[in-house]
C-alpha cells in the first residue's frame, strides 16, 4: 500500500481501512483547513479507535515537518528503502486557501495540542516549542513569531494568527524570510539551493537558516495537529 | 550536497557526537539504518544544532508511545503525507 501511495497510483491496492488512512494523511497535508468531522467519522467507520485516529493525526503532522526540513536543507535521501522514488513536479501549484471568514475559529496553533490519552506526547512537545519560540540566538524572538504568524496565515490557523497579529516585518531580512516561509509552507517540493542562497546573501548564517527552516516546519506540524484534533472533537 | 553546512560523524565535536551516538542507540527498524553506517541525512540536516536535533527527534518519537497504529500503518500515513509534500522522505 505504501508503495502505491508513493508511486501516486490512482487505483490504490490495500484494504478500505488503509485507503482511508492514506487519504486522511493527504487531506491533512494538502488542505488541513478542510479536515472535517466527516473525515474523522469516515476513519471511525473503518474501525479505527480514537487513539488510532489521534496517532494518524500525529504521524501525518510530523511528516509535514521532516519533508520540509529535507527539502529546505536540501539533503540527499540515503536510506535503502524498497519504495519507488517519486517523480516530483516542481511546478505543481498548491491548493487554494480559504477566505479568512471561513476559517475554523477553534484552531489555535499558538498553543500546544493536548493529548489526554498520551500525556508523554504533550510533554515531549513542550521543549520543542520553547526551542523554536523562546531562543534568542540566530533569530530574534520577534522574527521567530513573524515566521510562525506567516505559517499560520498560510494554514488558515486563526488562533495563531490572532496571537501574533501585532508582529511585523522590521527589515529586509525579515522580508526575505517571509518569502522563504511562504514557499516552504505552500510548495516544499519547489525548494532549491537559490532559496537558501538568497537568505545567505541577505546576511543570515547557516545556523540561522536552519533555525528558520525548522521553525517553519515545526509550525506546519503544530497547526496541522490542531486542525486534526479540532475535527475529532466536533 | 546540502544547501547549508552539515556535519558528518567523523568531524563532529563532543556534543554532536554524543547526540549522534544517542540517536544511533535507539531501537529503529533496519530500513532506517543507512548503508554508509553513519547518521541519516535527515538527522545530519540538524547537525548545526545538536540540542535541536535531540529534542526534535524525541518529540516526533513520542507518538510511537500512543501505540494504537501498527508500524506499517504509521509508515503508510507517513508515506502519504510525504508524497503529498512531493518528498521521498
Amino acid at each position: 500500500m505504501a508503495r502505491d501511495v508513493v508511486a501516486g497510483t490512482n487505483e490504490l491496492r490495500g484494504s478500505s481501512r488503509e485507503k482511508a488512512l492514506a487519504g486522511f494523511a493527504r487531506v491533512l497535508t494538502d488542505i488541513p483547513w478542510g479536515v472535517t468531522a466527516d473525515d474523522i467519522d469516515y476513519l471511525r467507520n473503518e474501525g479505527l479507535s480514537e487513539q488510532a485516529i489521534t496517532q494518524a493525526i500525529f504521524v501525518a503532522s510530523f511528516f509535514n515537518y521532516y519533508p520540509r526540513v529535507a527539502d529546505g536543507v536540501g539533503i540527499e535521501f540515503d536510506y535503502e528503502s524498497p519504495l519507488p522514488r517519486i517523480e516530483v513536479d516542481k511546478n505543481r501549484e498548491p491548493l487554494p486557501r480559504l477566505p479568512m471568514d471561513s476559517w475554523n475559529s477553534a484552531v489555535d496553533g499558538s498553543t500546544l495540542p493536548i493529548f489526554p490519552d498520551a500525556p508523554q506526547a504533550t510533554k515531549m512537545l513542550e521543549p520543542w516549542r520553547r526551542l523554536h519560540f523562546e531562543r534568542t540566538i540566530h533569530l530574534t524572538p520577534a522574527t521567530r513569531r513573524l515566521l510562525g504568524k506567516t505559517v499560520a496565515e498560510e494554514l488558515c490557523d486563526p488562533g495563531a494568527l490572532g496571537s501574533w497579529k501585532d508582529v511585523r516585518s522590521e527589515n529586509a531580512i525579515d522580508e526575505w524570510l517571509l518569502a522563504f516561509t511562504r514557499k516552504l509552507t505552500r510548495t516544499p517540493w519547489a525548494m532549491d539551493s537559490s532559496d537558501v542562497q538568497t537568505l545567505r546573501a541577505a546576511g543570515l548564517s547557516d545556523s540561522a537558516i536552519l533555525g528558520a527552516i525548522t521553525l517553519i516546519a515545526h509550525q506546519n506540524t503544530i497547526s496541522r495537529l490542531h486542525h486534526g484534533l479540532v475535527a475529532m472533537r466536533r | 550536497m546540502a544547501f547549508i553546512r552539515t556535519i558528518d560523524l567523523h568531524e563532529a565535536d563532543d556534543a554532536l557526537r554524543a547526540v549522534y551516538e544517542n540517536m544511533a542507540s535507539r531501537p529503529i527498524p533496519d530500513v532506517y539504518r543507512t548503508p554508509h553506517g553513519g547518521p541519516a541525512g535527515i538527522i545530519r540536516a540538524h547537525s548545526l544544532d545538536p540540542e535541536l536535533m535531540e529534542i526534535t527527534f524525541g518529540a516526533s518519537a513520542s507518538y510511537r508511545a500512543i501505540g494504537a497504529l501498527s508500524w506499517s500503518d504509521q509508515e503508510l500515513v507517513a508515506s502519504a503525507a510525504s508524497s503529498s509534500n512531493g518528498c521521498f522522505y
